[in-house]
């Protein structure tokens, strides 16, 4: 039978991130929405969370957990209950958060001792000062189709020359290093990709645009040049089981398993902190007397918001379960992924109209809810191609489809 | 945190797909067109226990756990959506009967009955008057009556068979019931009332992810088959699409009724029950549209999943109060923290 108890272990992560939430990344997210401008790198943000020394989320992809029953360290389930907690007082802060982000995946999974030594352990070694890793496969010309990345590396030496651009990438210009995906033979399409650690200061590689978004203010995401960047040999990526790099596209797609949960997660957290809010107004506007048609109108979409965020948490914690105990979770990571965005911004979108006309002004928490949500049913794997991959899965989809 | 399956309950659910396969999924048309399943299936469903899945040992049943109950009701009516209802009507009020002689003399018999949600009765010196329009019974021999703020027991109600045809449910061979100052019994207060709701709609809502589920893998397979424009069906994306959001939409509506049963809690299960009520009504309509012109046609079953659901829903209720009674209490759902049960 089913079971959705949480140990102690698990239940002593959420309250600490609840109290970190509640005491530093909401007043910063808040802070960094009204400014209009991603947390500067120096934010005391930053050096409190290095100060807590939290070991869970993206960290833990690839490392093996000690056992199902494995405590709140090293599991899938406790990246996605913290992700769901973090999100719940601000996606923003959390994702300009100091570490390797996504950039930590393909480096642990693919990278040669050397390489996590230099990329993962040393640039964080100092926590008073704040580090970043970055992600990049994303381009002007392609996002979902990742297969048709055209930043190209050509082989020169013991080096490769990379040229071309990077788009949407989180923590992108304040990062020490970025994992640039890029072709090595643009006909080749996945077979041609090889992946690359760049370090911040390489010539030729140089930040382009900081944009401007909807939501998710705090974050930053940086638009990233590439003129003839000569990288290293020893910057590619998995040449540990002399496969010459070509493990690139395959990393990639299997950090999805562990990601596409916690990004489900934290579009569910979103939804719950603009849900408890328009369920606070509502108690305080009429909770205590009969209500109106209206009234009543508006508590049934709430109640329908509830199950549609519960049944998102459980499509989610179900593909983090099967990922600790081992087992393919591709699909169930997939229908977390489609799932969940929705469910969240119809919640969001029902406490706007519970909150009324002030629903929409920035000082109503939700609206920027509203704002924030958006995203999260295009990155990590739109709704569509969410669809795609269980279409291929369940279906035998043709890839050509 | 757990989403494991025991050998038990495999073996539970491995035992109720057989006994489906068996003896119900290919003789649905048959069944419908009796109105009735016949002493053969009602026997062999009794053999397995399955009349008898909720009821404590003492009175010949399994007592197993709501979760396992309704893991058995939905592969039940994978088969064939109201067989559960027909064969074993006591087991959607287990529970409330347990709390009375009457009701324990019925779970121990197996004698069948109706659990009815009622609004508008009129109750005066012990009898109680007013219409009801449908129980999917008909030759129940008492009623559960459940109100507002008290269950009451009818022994031998006045049933009429129905001459016409229901949408769904058919070969459960309705009934309707004129109650004319017919004496009543108080059995019980809010307290029972909501243990009535939570068994009835659990096991209903059960049945439609049963149904549902069927239909949706009868589609799925169909639409592998059926070729159109020089390819399955399947593989062109307006399909594909559509038969992949039934499936997500099934998983998620299917773990939060497991969920609920597992806390047992009225305002969890009505919400469990909206949420696949909803969903299976919308997959099942969306497996008839796979099939095109074929999904209306008796040659195939989901046309008749579709009708089943649409029944079902109406029955202890219907969504819409479970719908009401979540929207009354939701400005009290705790935080996330508290939901889990934890401090």
């Amino acid at each position: 039978m089913i079971d959705l108890s949480l140990d102690a272990g698990f239940m002593n992560v959420l309250r600490i991130l609840r109290f970190f939430g509640r005491k530093h990344i909401r007043p910063a997210d808040l802070e960094a929405d009204r400014s209009g401008d991603p947390l500067p790198v120096d934010h005391k943000l930053f050096t409190d969370f290095n100060a807590m020394n939290l070991s869970f989320g993206l960290r833990n992809v690839g490392k093996k957990p000690s056992g199902p029953q494995d405590g709140p360290g090293r599991t899938a389930r406790a990246s996605i209950i913290a992700a769901e907690e973090l999100a719940f007082w601000g996606q923003g802060a959390t994702m300009a958060l100091p570490g390797a982000g996504l950039g930590g995946p393909p480096v642990g999974l693919l990278g040669t001792d050397d390489q996590k030594r230099r990329f993962l352990e040393a640039p964080f070694k100092d926590k008073s000062k704040p580090a970043w890793g970055a992600y990049a496969t994303t381009e002007p010309g392609c996002g979902s189709d990742v297969a048709r990345i055209r930043t190209t590396a050509q082989k020169d030496g013991d080096h490769w020359i990379l040229n071309g651009e990077k788009m949407f990438i989180t923590n992108g210009a304040r990062a020490s290093w970025v994992v640039i995906f890029a072709t090595v033979d643009p006909s080749a399409g996945r077979a041609g990709q090889r992946a690359f650690v760049v370090e911040k200061g390489t010539p030729g590689f140089s930040v382009g645009r900081i944009e401007k978004k909807m939501g998710l203010t705090a974050s930053e995401t940086a638009g990233l040049v590439l003129e003839d960047v000569r990288v290293p040999d020893a910057n590619l990526l998995g040449r540990k089981e002399g496969s010459k790099g070509k493990a690139g596209f395959k990393v990639a797609m299997a950090t999805f398993d562990l990601t596409r949960p916690m990004v489900a997660m934290m579009a569910i957290g979103i939804g719950r902190s603009a849900w408890e809010r328009a369920r606070d107004v509502a108690a305080e506007a009429f909770g205590a007397r009969p209500k109106s048609a209206h009234e009543i109108l508006l508590l049934d979409r709430l109640a329908a918001a509830k199950r549609e965020l519960d049944t998102a948490r459980l499509l989610c914690w179900r593909a983090a379960w099967k990922m600790d105990h081992r087992q393919t979770n591709t699909v169930e990571a997939s229908m977390a992924k489609v799932y969940s965005p929705k469910a969240a911004l119809s919640a969001i979108s029902t406490a706007v109209d519970v909150v009324g006309l002030a629903g929409v002004r920035n000082e109503q928490f939700v609206e920027k809810c509203f704002r924030d949500i958006k995203v999260f049913d295009i990155f990590e794997g739109t709704g569509q191609v969410q669809n795609i991959v269980l279409a291929r899965r369940l279906l035998d989809y043709p890839s050509t489809g | 945190m757990d989403f494991g399956i025991s050998t038990d309950e495999q073996l539970l659910a491995d035992t109720a797909r057989r006994f489906g396969d068996e003896w119900l999924r290919n003789q649905e048309r048959d069944h419908e067109k009796a109105r009735g399943y016949g002493d053969g299936v009602a026997a062999a469903y009794r053999e397995l226990g399955l009349t008898h899945l909720g009821a404590s040992e003492d009175l010949g049943g399994l007592e197993l756990p709501l979760p396992i109950r309704a893991r058995i009701w939905e592969t039940i009516a994978a088969a064939d959506p109201g067989a559960s209802l027909a064969l074993g009507p006591w087991e959607v009020a287990a529970s409330g009967l347990a709390t009375f002689d009457e009701g324990r003399a019925v779970l121990r018999d197996g004698r069948p009955g109706a659990l009815v949600v009622v609004d508008d009765l009129a109750v005066k010196g012990g009898a109680v008057t007013g219409d009801i329009a449908w129980i999917p019974t008909a030759n129940a021999e008492w009623l559960l009556l459940v109100g507002a703020d008290e269950v009451l027991w009818v022994d031998d109600p006045p049933v009429t068979p129905l001459e016409d045809r229901t949408c769904g449910l058919q070969a459960c061979h309705g009934a309707e019931v004129h109650l004319a100052a017919t004496p009543c019994k108080p059995v019980g207060d809010r307290v029972l009332v909501e243990s009535c709701l939570v068994e009835a709609w659990a096991l209903s809502a059960a049945a439609m992810l049963g149904a549902a589920r069927d239909a949706h893998a009868y589609a799925w397979q169909y639409a592998q088959e059926r070729v159109a424009f020089g390819k399955p069906i399947a593989h062109h994306q307006a399909l594909a699409f559509l038969l992949v959001d039934c499936a997500t939409e099934l998983d998620g509506a299917g773990l939060l009724l497991e969920a609920a049963c597992t806390t047992g809690e009225l305002v969890e299960v009505a919400n469990a029950y909206v949420k696949v009520g909803e969903t299976a009504a919308a997959v099942a309509e969306r497996a008839v549209q796979v099939l095109g012109g074929h999904g209306y046609l008796y040659d195939h079953p989901v046309e008749k999943r579709m009708r089943d659901i649409r029944a079902l829903a109406t029955l202890f209720g219907g969504l819409h109060r479970a719908a009401t009674l979540a929207a009354e209490r939701v400005l009290d759902t705790p935080g996330f923290l508290e939901l889990r049960g934890q401090s």
